[in-house]
């Protein structure tokens, strides 16, 4: 909590979540009382509370002021052409309760989306990339928080959404018999509205700043303009034409139509009056206001997607064939950028770490089973659609980050073993015979050394995977390893060769031993996180009834099995494996991992974690 | 998250769509989630679904109507666009989805797909395989799964 806490305002405030994260929110820019045309270049509806600060706000205010784009105006909920003045003193009042009401709901809403992302921090380990990332999803959802608390302030100590100068009589006469509904909001406003450039319909202005470039994903890494929701012209684009000056605030007539607005009710203007169909314009034209100027980070988001996307694809499972198996001795970092270079950002992986996150992982999710999944399942799911709107993926991410963690962890692990492995073969060397405890079973681990991984390792009491589990999810940290689960007999698996750092090779030393008797709960079920549902595209609330979730959780396809294609011994029960077979069969030819490091490409950018993880599983259940 | 008011929106489309309904289409919200309708929608004529009435849900996520409707057919049936689970591929309830749809225009434009099935845009590969290579005998199935399940 309190590392999330101070992480949280350091980039609220030290401006570490980037430019196009402060440009998004604006805010810097203060509120504006300032009123234009008799509207407000504030919002006043607050119709979308919930993605309240969206548009670039100085671009907004500014385009009002320069009379390119119609001011906000108070929308109301019904309106009938023959109310009178009373009739719509109260239709406003009604607006400006229902105003009210939708940023009680919003801020209410934004209080509980930062209970959730601070919850869902406390969940990630420490100083992870994914770290920084949960902690810019708190900063984040703090900021909008704060930004809706600001706003209410605002507006209680104006005492209301009252215009600022303008009388409530004044504002009704605005609407009086010639409120136009909103075809997108279906409020009504005072005319003029904005009208769409390419077929000269009226949209308000606070459904126009809403309507931007659909969010780019992984799986869609272009980005389009957004088109008119009318008539699906691309470019979409608005108009605003400030309305005739009404007769009554000309004093003198005299004074001559000399511009084109100051004309008249008379009915000795033939032209001024019906008001010809307008051409329509040009996206490219000066009066034309387009979603990108009024979302100009566009760019920015979509640049990020096509960053994580490419980080991922560069990221590689490398594999050392050891005899007839091949062992998986890293995996490449990626984040050199380009994933040309396989070798130089290979992190090397300890022998028995695929085991490890096997088990942890399956640990993880039959507690998750339990009690944690239902809840976190759905904080995870409303999070990732939050960090979705910033153009942050975490789906995936959590994965990537949990091996990474793994592998750290597993690493230290290794290390320390070494490394009191040969202090201890010092000490034993010098004083021969008087070994301590704890140096009779490290004298055993190096006797047996060559043919176990860490797991099966006795006097290693599973610290990695209890330490990982840990890291996983806090709650899950209970769940122990150490009780072998019914559901996963142990199985009996060949040895494997252990790849310590040690220059001996040690394929054909193992090439004829017996099995090891090691005991490992192999992955029978896939192993699934809560957090998995996050690559689910459906952000469906809990409200929603269940027989919508099908709809939105494709089945995946059935995948060809490891057993035919590839020279890998797998048991049965790695039959999980799917997508990630296809690459491994890859190397089915010996000659081919004779180079020592076998590359495999990676199938596609949406099992990209999962087929990590799949491989892993899959060679330690071949291990 | 709290239950908020429900945007004035939906509450005037549903008005409206109670009140003077599409020919051939009913929409009924849930007593307890407004958002959540029953949808009934009948076979069109001249199409291998005539005779049919079909149940669909439909619901407006938070995010309506900057976001699209979720809708799926309840009713099992025969057509190339529609899966087993009754998912509907409609370009305008994904990419091509405009705020200024609603949820009349939407059930007009899926009863419009049980008319013109698309095979080359297929969601349910063997029947547009199907109806690519026999149409014929495709639309008799679909004729026979109507009187079966769409009654």
């Amino acid at each position: 909590m309190g590392n999330s806490q101070s992480s949280s305002n350091s980039s609220s405030h030290g401006g570490t979540p980037s430019s196009s994260n402060r440009s998004r929110s604006s805010t810097t820019v203060g509120f504006s009382d300032q009123v234009v045309d008799g509207g407000s270049l504030e919002p006043l509806s607050f119709i979308y509370a919930s993605s309240i600060a969206d548009y670039s706000r100085p671009t907004v205010h500014k385009l009002i002021v320069e009379r390119k784009l119609a001011p906000f105006h108070l929308g109301l909920n019904d309106f009938e052409e023959d109310w009178d003045l009373e009739q719509l003193l109260a239709a406003l009042q009604d607006g400006e309760r229902q105003a009210s009401q939708n940023l009680r709901d919003a801020h209410q809403a934004a209080i509980v989306a930062v209970q959730e992302a601070e919850a869902a921090q406390l969940t990630i380990p420490p100083a992870t990339r994914k770290s920084k990332e949960g902690a810019a999803a708190v900063a984040s959802a703090v900021m909008h928080r704060e930004r809706l608390a600001e706003v209410i302030k605002h507006r209680d100590k104006r005492g209301g959404g009252g215009l600022h100068g303008v009388s409530k009589t004044e504002q009704a006469r605005q609407y009086q018999s010639r409120a136009i509904e909103c075809p997108i909001c279906f409020l009504y406003y005072p005319p003029p509205l904005v009208h769409t450039r390419c077929c000269d319909q009226p949209i308000c202005t606070e459904c126009f700043v809403q309507i931007k470039r659909a969010e780019p994903d992984a799986t869609h890494l272009e980005s389009e303009p957004a088109a008119c929701p009318y008539c699906m012209e691309p470019n979409f684009g608005c108009v605003y034409v400030r309305e005739p000056v009404r007769p009554r605030i000309q004093t003198t007539q005299n004074s001559a139509g000399s511009s084109g607005f100051s004309s008249t009710e008379d009915a000795t203007a033939p032209v001024a009056k019906p008001k010809p169909r307008r051409k329509s314009f040009a996206h490219t034209e000066k009066e034309v206001v387009t979603t990108d100027q009024l979302h100009p980070d566009w760019e920015a988001k979509l640049e990020a997607v096509k960053a994580t996307v490419a980080r991922r694809a560069a990221r590689r499972v490398v594999f050392r064939q050891v005899g007839d198996r091949l062992i998986p001795v890293g995996i490449t970092s990626g984040r050199s950028g380009d994933g040309g270079n396989t070798t130089m950002s290979t992190t090397q992986l300890p022998p028995g770490f695929a085991a490890q996150v096997a088990a942890a992982m399956d640990a993880s999710s039959a507690s998750g089973n339990s009690r944690a999944s239902r809840s976190s399942r759905r904080r995870n799911q409303e999070v990732a659609a939050y960090l979705q709107t910033m153009g942050v993926d975490v789906g995936q991410d959590l994965e990537e980050m949990m091996v990474e963690e793994a592998m750290r962890l597993s690493m230290l692990e290794d290390e320390e073993r070494q490394k009191k492995e040969r202090e201890e073969k010092e000490k034993a060397a010098k004083a021969n015979g008087e070994a301590v405890a704890g140096s009779a079973q490290v004298a055993e681990t190096s006797a047996q050394g060559a043919s176990r991984s860490t797991l099966e390792t006795p006097n290693t009491p599973h610290t990695t995977a209890a330490l990982l589990s840990d890291a996983i999810s806090a709650p899950m940290g209970s769940a122990s390893l150490l009780d072998p689960s019914p559901n996963h007999p142990p199985v009996s698996l060949p040895s494997v060769p252990v790849l310590t750092p040690s220059p001996a090779p040690p394929a054909s030393s193992n090439h004829a031993s017996p099995p090891a008797e090691s005991q490992l709960s192999p992955p029978s079920a896939p192993p699934r996180l809560p957090s998995l549902d996050l690559t689910n595209p459906s952000t469906l609330p809990a409200s929603i009834p269940s027989r919508l979730d099908s709809n939105a959780t494709p089945t995946p396809a059935s995948a060809p099995t490891l057993q035919d294609s590839t020279p890998l011994a797998v048991t049965p029960s790695a039959s999980s494996v799917t997508s990630s077979v296809s690459a491994l069969s890859s190397v089915e030819d010996p000659l081919a991992g004779s180079a020592g490091y076998e590359q495999l490409e990676d199938d596609g950018e949406d099992d990209d974690d999962a087929s990590v993880r799949e491989r892993m599983a899959a060679t330690s259940v071949s291990a | 998250m709290a239950a908020s008011a429900l945007p004035k929106r939906i509450i005037k489309e549903t008005q409206r769509l109670i009140a003077d309904s599409p020919p051939g289409i009913s929409a009924v919200p849930h007593d307890d989630n407004l958002r959540y309708f029953d949808v009934l929608i009948s076979g069109p004529e001249g199409s291998p679904f005539e005779g049919g009435l079909f149940k669909l849900e439909l619901f407006l996520p938070e995010e309506y109507p900057m976001s699209p409707p979720k809708v799926r057919f309840l009713t099992k049936l025969y057509h190339p666009n529609i899966d087993k689970l009754g998912r509907i591929c409609l370009d305008i309830l994904k990419d091509k989805w405009s705020p200024a749809l609603q949820i009349r225009t939407v059930l007009l434009s899926v009863q419009a797909l049980l008319s013109a099935p698309n095979p080359d845009d297929p969601l349910a590969n063997d029947v547009a395989a199907h109806w690519k290579e026999n149409e014929q005998d495709a639309m008799r199935v679909s004729k026979e799964w109507t009187a079966k399940y769409a009654k």
